[in-house]
């Protein structure tokens, strides 16, 4: 309440934006004779320090009518966890059919600073709804998805270290949870944890600091699945490295199952040591790669079941085909669809509608895979000039780099062929049908034109 | 005569929902921050220009919490930069994290490392998180992948600048809110003599609002004359004027 008080009359001197940033910060908590005024970081601490404290001191002296009042700056937080239900809405108007879940905070895997009681400690970080059941199987992803559910159901799989990899935002940490769930499903007493490269890091030097790394080993090495996502974030990280690389070894000797994800192959990772990169071979390496439209497809609908709509079928192809660089920019679409459509009280959805809904992110994306800018970027990749892109040149060292600029502007822009062959310096309709058809036949029977196209779909859709 | 002085009490608007001048651009996103986004997406992206009011809905959002007794941890990268990616520790303790100007730190990779660590606890705690920057996500140069796909997590929404006529009606809205009116000759006056952005127009009400505190008059055209003169140097006027 002091605090408050404070506060109010510090708003009357200070900006704003900074009692928002560094007074707002602090959690207060009132005692005898003096006010504590706890910072979330020593940055945060400073400042106050050294730019708000007499102000605060000289309020809360006035305020309590006593002089010998004191205010106290420490590092710390007694905030209580978030509440279960975010703020209500200001207004009421919409009966929305519950889109967020209460929220329960997820526990954390390992603590470095305080010692926890052994169940606590096993909790998992597993998203529940994150299953087989709501994973929607495609060909981009159907051995990647056989590949997690053997491994979820049989803990003697060979397929140990399952590998799993591929672009950003494509289902990785989706199947890594499913498998963890299906495990516990399977297995109620298995001690599994999800857990983010780079958090292992961080709690690993917070053990060195806390001289807890016994602890930290033990932790580890006694788990009976291991589930490491963004591995990546190994790189150059030596001790960590060398620390997962002794509890790899740990859990695989125990048959213990470790899946890992990253966005490439191992061999490709950089950074990461060799042996390490050799044992992730050992098991199985699999590959998610971008959905397909008919996949993306049956994302969206699955999602919209789920959030209790009924997606026309022109809707959710025109979705579904602007929306192609991963699934959370796809879900992301829908979500902002959903929105609009309860905040409007609107029940059915259709073209014009949707294409409202979306229409700064639709500029913004014809903005970004316009033809003229793939005609760059793909110039600039094969290291040609962007004339020769409308030249009449038939030289294969230009020709094919032209088809796959035409098959890229097909399939990432609206326009008809007729449209494209102009944009290709006046080419007929059937010469850019014929480049379409070359370089799908390309992509199957030549890894490495497979390779750059995908290298070029990323750039121009990322 | 004795001039009166201005307390900055008075020019106090502060940023929240109602001192937000609602264009029919940006209705759509003012409805869904006043039902809480939070109701709809794990965490929101607002961008667009400078000035275009994105700072003033994230610390308004950051209100919603304090005024329910909840406490929200607002980042303005733009100056916190500085102080390196310690001034994100503890911020996962607050009900509601809100990361302002993150254009500031677009291309650090320990920058973007941290702030894709903040998106997986927030998610990971149903934490609700509220970022914005001047450029769509969708263009923005990240040197993670990881981080640029984390962006696009749950919304984003493009906060349209105030423009051309809507200016100057947000001008006469925002004298409206001060407590005074601005009259018809006086708009005219403004509309002739000033670009319409919104930069000028404040900076024009704030004078205009202080003179007319100071010296006790109420705002005509010859009153704006005499101020506007007065301050020739420090507004532009229109080309030609």
């Amino acid at each position: 309440m002091l605090w408050q008080q404070c506060l109010q009359q510090l708003e009357q001197e200070v900006p704003d934006s900074e009692i928002n940033t560094w007074l707002r910060a602090l959690h207060a908590v009132e005692k005898r004779q003096a006010l504590y005024l706890l910072a979330p970081n020593t940055i945060v601490l400073q400042q106050v320090h050294e730019h708000y404290l007499p102000r605060i001191l000289f309020h809360a002296r006035i305020l309590t009518g006593d002089n010998e009042f004191d205010v106290l700056l420490q590092i710390g937080s007694s905030v209580p966890a978030p509440p279960p239900v975010s703020p209500q809405p200001l207004t009421n108007q919409h009966q929305h059919p519950s889109p967020t879940p209460p929220a329960q905070p997820y526990s954390k895997a390992w603590n470095p600073t305080q010692p926890a009681p052994v169940s606590e400690r096993f909790a998992n970080a597993l998203n529940p709804r994150m299953t087989f059941a709501n994973f929607v199987e495609g060909k981009s992803n159907q051995l990647a998805c056989a590949a997690s559910q053997q491994v979820g159901d049989h803990a003697d799989t060979t397929y140990n270290p399952l590998f799993i990899y591929g672009g950003v935002g494509l289902g990785k940490t989706h199947l890594m949870h499913a498998i963890g769930n299906r495990i516990l499903e399977r297995e109620p007493g298995a001690r599994v944890i999800y857990v983010y490269a780079e958090r292992f890091v961080n709690d690993m030097i917070s053990a060195i600091r806390n001289s807890r790394m016994e602890e930290f080993k033990q932790h580890y090495r006694s788990l009976d699945a291991l589930l490491i996502d963004d591995i990546q974030f190994f790189a150059g990280k030596d001790r960590s490295m060398e620390e997962f690389f002794h509890t790899f070894n740990a859990l695989l000797e125990g048959q213990k199952r470790i899946i890992l994800a990253s966005d490439k192959f191992p061999r490709d990772l950089d950074g990461i040591e060799d042996r390490l990169k050799t044992r992730f071979n050992w098991g199985l390496t699999v590959q998610i790669e971008s959905p397909d439209l008919e996949t993306r497809v049956a994302i969206l609908r699955k999602k919209a079941e789920d959030a209790g709509l009924r997606l026309p079928n022109d809707v959710s192809f025109f979705i579904g085909k602007r929306f192609h660089s991963n699934i959370r920019d796809l879900e992301g679409a829908l979500q902002r669809v959903i929105a609009s459509m309860r905040l409007k009280c609107i029940t059915q959805v259709t073209m014009d509608f949707v294409q409202n809904a979306l229409r700064d992110q639709l500029a913004s994306q014809d903005k970004m895979v316009s033809m003229a800018n793939i005609k760059k970027v793909v110039a600039q990749y094969y290291n040609i000039r962007i004339t020769d892109m409308d030249a009449k040149s038939r030289n294969r060292s230009v020709a094919r780099p032209r088809q796959i600029a035409m098959a890229l502007s097909k399939e990432l822009t609206n326009h008809s062929l007729p449209e494209i062959g102009d944009e290709f310096g006046g080419r007929d309709h059937t010469t850019v049908l014929h480049a379409c058809r070359k370089v799908a036949e390309l992509r199957e029977s030549d890894p490495k034109l497979e390779e750059e196209f995908r290298i070029l779909f990323r750039t121009l859709t990322s | 005569m004795k001039q009166q002085l201005t307390l900055n009490v008075g020019m106090r608007e502060g940023h929240r929902f109602s001192s937000f001048f609602v264009t029919p651009e940006n209705a759509e996103l003012l409805g869904i921050l006043k039902n809480g986004f939070e109701h709809e997406f794990p965490q929101i992206f607002l961008w667009g220009e400078a000035q275009a009011g994105k700072s003033h809905l994230l610390q308004a959002y950051c209100e919603r919490y304090y005024q329910r007794g909840l406490m929200a941890a607002y980042v303005p990268l733009g100056s916190c930069a500085q102080y390196g990616i310690r001034v994100l520790a503890g911020v996962e303790g607050k009900h509601l994290v809100a990361v302002d100007e993150l254009d500031a730190v677009i291309g650090q990779r320990d920058w973007e490392v941290a702030l894709m660590n903040l998106i997986n606890s927030c998610r990971a705690n149903h934490q609700p998180l509220i970022m914005a920057a001047r450029m769509n996500p969708r263009e923005m140069t990240c040197v993670l992948p990881d981080f640029s796909s984390r962006l696009l997590w749950g919304a984003d929404y493009r906060v349209h600048p105030v423009q051309g006529a809507q200016c100057l009606q947000a001008m006469a809205w925002r004298a409206h809110q001060r407590g005074f009116e601005l009259s018809e000759q006086v708009m005219k006056y403004i509309e002739r003599h000033y670009p319409q952005n919104m930069t000028t127009l404040m900076a024009v009400l704030d004078r205009l609002d202080t003179a007319s505190l100071t010296k006790g008059r109420k705002i005509t055209r010859e009153f704006i004359r005499e101020v506007m003169q007065k301050n020739a140097n420090a507004l532009p006027l229109k080309q030609g004027d």
